[in-house]
């Protein structure tokens, strides 16, 4: 026999006598009978997937909210993204207001990539947490960034409140993707098991440690590639360093929003301009730092400008700032705090 | 359009659909011929173009070949036709290796003068249409089939899409034949295919898949991680690639049979042969034959003395490396293995070195055999998986300059598998547990399920399609062999 029909009856079966419409139906019967398993097994693991996911960093978030409102003590909230995670060091703030004789928990309530219009979505229940003053940390791309985190949204859905106003922010896909099936739960999990195997830190199934954010802060790896924050500096399309309107974006009308659920139960609010490296603000337009700061003072709130603070030296990147001037920074922000209390 | 996505099971349903409502022989063809020109499409947009100029060239090359009437006309078009393909593969393959080559001699005599590379984008399947052609023209002229009268035929067998981006490599003389009867999908084909796609989507993506991630993470940066890492990552890779490519070839092969269509197999327990010649026999078999009866054996083969059966095996090995890529580390892996079976050659089969003596074809001798051979297939796996030549050296020196640094999960690892190697060789000097071992291992599993009656084969659809569904990662990567 010739090597071809060698390697060709490797392919040969037994051959039954199934009927072509027998095998169709097994087929059909088949996948049925896995959808039918899948979907009962999701019903039956929903509490178990949720009981992981409430592990992940947004769920812990209003995980502490609910437990603060029970906690009867004072309490400065930080509100942003990692521009706060990085520059805010809560324990350096905690200790010099102690020494000042303030007995004061600082709380780093920080988001990875958070943007106002995400943030909003939290304003109830922060405020229902009761903390004493909250500090937003701002910068020019907060006012025009479209980031949109649906993990975020959908997570930690059922857990937020979206009023009539809030919802008018969002356009009705985003309203529509807000709810996560079981479905999608069990994708993200699948996700962050497959990141973890293959050494990837894994999204958000690490319980946070209290104080809040602290934990991020230490061990940050600090590394600097001037010739790459130079060569970004220098896009254009940076999303960092980007064209202010006099127009009132979504982002802007989310943080009128929270100002003022913040007013109604009389929390103070101080923003932050926060900082950011040299060669980035000097990319900003005078008429947007204009149009930008025209606008915070809408707002009805203490303003503070750090956004030339710092020089080169204290900057890990444009917009990061080294250990050094986090350390500066909470100092200057423990300052800020005795001043506003006393 | 991968195998492994929604999108390609809707039109696998449609095509089937299709071919079972039309009955004419002609018009099945021209339906599987078009379906298989749209799932290229799919896959390389404005490609299309260049698998149809391939197509209508080695045809009419074949026919030249086939009409001519005197041998020197033969070989002309002969030549025509080999050239055509390997012009195309080796312009849209190879030219920016071989400009970053001129670039890299030019740059020793002139610092900053450099050719611009071309950024040809590599349109997927080439190298396996191209090699289909290529043998079309060949068997032609060698007179083992005849010129196929209807176009259509020779376009499908060109452009069947099961087979069409990553293989087999399928031969007009085994596919040509097959196209003489009209279509039928039978229940027992239907069931045998189905069979063979749902273990070859198993292979894929919840093995392969979920190893590939561990490899690209070690891959990517040999130098940050310890030698157990690196030799971890390469014994893995050793599994991805054969599942990643052989539950490719399931696919193909179940997609083919589902229409009545019998494909060659690629692999045959590779992992399981205990010397690298017969590695060769058992892995990507298609293109071993290929290489060997269009490369290997017109070279010469081994009729032309030691020294000329040593060089023409070692070319052959180092052409086969180079057509799975256009890099230096796959020509040093085809060397490697070219290498391999050069000594193989001369040491078992011209010295005859442990031929005849009775021990070495004992059972526990066997299994050191295997565990030798693998470790050198394994070893070359690691050539072959290297980023780049910088990077093969870095692995190269982990191995030989072993840290010993391992992380309790490694260890346990290490241990464990040392235990389970010196267990199995316990083992196989008992000759009744090897024969159970042996059924349990060649065991032809494919052929039990597909034979099942139906009720008893759902249970296998269920067990595996869930188990796919459970643990294939979020994200299937594409098929290695699609990148070459």
């Amino acid at each position: 026999m010739s090597r071809t029909n060698d390697i060709l009856d490797k392919t040969k079966r037994k051959e039954p006598e199934a009927k072509k419409w027998k095998v169709v139906v097994g087929i059909v019967v088949g996948l049925l009978l896995v959808i039918l398993l899948f979907s009962s097994t999701y019903t039956i693991s929903e509490p178990i997937v949720d009981e992981w996911l409430s592990t992940h960093p947004i769920n812990s978030l209003f995980d502490f909210y609910e437990y603060h409102k029970d906690i009867d003590e004072m309490s400065v909230y930080f509100v942003g993204s990692s521009l706060v995670a990085t520059e805010v060091y809560a324990p350096a703030i905690s200790d010099k207001l102690y020494n000042n004789g303030y007995n004061i928990s600082i709380y780093n309530l920080f988001v990875p990539s958070d943007t106002l219009i995400m943030r909003s979505i939290q304003i109830d229940e922060m405020v229902a947490s009761s903390p004493d003053l909250i500090i937003f940390g701002i910068s020019y791309s907060s006012f025009v960034q479209e980031h949109w985190n649906e993990e975020y949204m959908r997570l930690a859905y059922g857990e937020y409140n979206l009023t009539p106003e809030l919802k008018s922010l969002y356009t009705g896909e985003e309203l529509s993707l807000m709810y996560p099936g079981l479905l999608y739960k069990v994708e993200y999990l699948k996700t962050a098991f497959h990141e973890k195997m293959n050494g990837m830190n894994p999204r958000g199934l690490e319980k946070v440690i209290e104080p809040y954010g602290v934990s991020r802060r230490q061990g940050f790896e600090e590394t600097k590639d001037m010739e790459s924050m130079i060569s970004s500096a220098n896009n254009p399309g940076n999303t960092w360093r980007p064209i202010i309107t006099a127009e009132e974006t979504r982002n802007v009308k989310a943080l009128r929003y929270m100002i003022n659920t913040c007013k109604q139960e009389n929390i103070p609010v101080i923003i932050i301009n926060m900082p950011i490296h040299p060669l980035l603000s000097e990319k900003i337009t005078d008429e947007s730092r204009g149009n930008y700061f025209a606008i915070l003072d809408t707002l009805g709130v203490k303003i503070i400008d750090m956004e030339k603070e710092y020089g080169d030296e204290h900057f890990w990147d444009l917009i990061h700032t080294t250990w050094d001037g986090a350390l500066d920074f909470s100092d200057k922000m423990a300052d800020l705090i005795i001043q506003e209390m006393s | 359009m991968l195998f492994t996505t929604p999108e390609f099971f809707i039109f696998l349903v449609v095509v089937i659909l299709l071919i079972e409502l039309i009955r004419k022989q002609l018009w099945q063809q021209i339906i599987l011929l078009l379906a298989s020109y749209y799932f290229y499409w799919c896959s390389g947009s404005i490609h299309i173009l260049l698998l149809i100029f391939v197509t209508i060239a080695s045809y009419l090359c074949g026919w030249r070949v086939w009409k001519a009437s005197t041998l020197k006309r033969k070989r002309i078009w002969l030549v025509i036709g080999t050239i055509i393909p390997l012009a195309v593969l080796a312009y849209f393959k190879y030219i920016d290796f071989g400009i970053t080559q001129i670039n890299n001699v030019l740059g020793l005599f002139n610092p900053g003068a450099s050719i611009p590379l071309l950024e040809v984008l590599l349109p997927v399947g080439v190298s396996f249409f191209t090699f289909q052609a290529l043998s079309y023209v060949f068997d032609i002229y060698l007179g083992k089939i005849e010129h196929e009268e209807k176009f259509h035929r020779y376009a499908l067998f060109i452009a069947f899409f099961p087979a069409l981006v990553a293989g087999p490599i399928v031969r007009a003389s085994e596919f040509l034949p097959q196209l003489k009867s009209k279509i039928s999908i039978t229940g027992a084909n239907l069931q045998a295919g189905v069979t063979l796609i749902i273990w070859g989507l198993f292979k894929k993506m919840v093995i392969a898949d979920n190893i590939g991630g561990y490899v690209d993470t070690i891959f990517a940066n040999t130098a940050g991680f310890t030698s157990m890492q690196v030799i971890a990552a390469t014994i893995l890779f050793g599994v991805q690639i054969y599942c990643d490519f052989s539950g490719y070839a399931n696919i193909a092969i179940g997609v083919g049979r589902i229409f009545g269509f019998k494909l060659p197999e690629n692999f045959d327990m590779p992992y399981f042969t205990r010397n690298i010649q017969i590695f060769w026999r058992k892995w990507h078999m298609t293109l071993s034959r290929f290489i060997r009866d269009y490369v290997y054996i017109p070279l010469g083969g081994n009729r032309k003395g030691h020294l000329r059966t040593y060089v023409n095996l070692f070319a052959s090995m180092v052409i086969c490396g180079f057509w799975h890529g256009a890099a230096w580390t796959f020509v040093i892996w085809g060397a490697y293995h070219g290498i391999m079976l050069l000594l193989h050659r001369y040491f078992v089969g011209e010295r005859k070195w442990g031929v005849g003596v009775k021990f070495l074809d004992s059972n526990p001798a066997v299994f050191v055999k295997v565990l030798i051979t693998q470790a050198l297939v394994f070893f070359g796996w690691m050539i072959f998986r290297a980023n780049s030549t910088g990077d093969l050296i870095t692995c190269i020196q982990k191995i030989i300059f072993f840290d010993f640094t391992m992380s309790g999960a490694m260890k346990l690892a290490f241990v464990g598998g040392i235990a389970l190697v010196l267990i199995c060789f316990v083992l196989s000097f008992n000759k009744r547990i090897v024969e159970l071992v042996k059924k349990i291992i060649f065991f032809d599993y494919m052929g039990y399920f597909s034979s099942q009656k139906v009720q008893y084969w759902v249970i296998y659809i269920v067990v595996f399609v869930a188990l796919i569904l459970l643990l294939a990662p979020p994200e299937t990567p594409e098929f290695i062999y699609f990148a070459f």
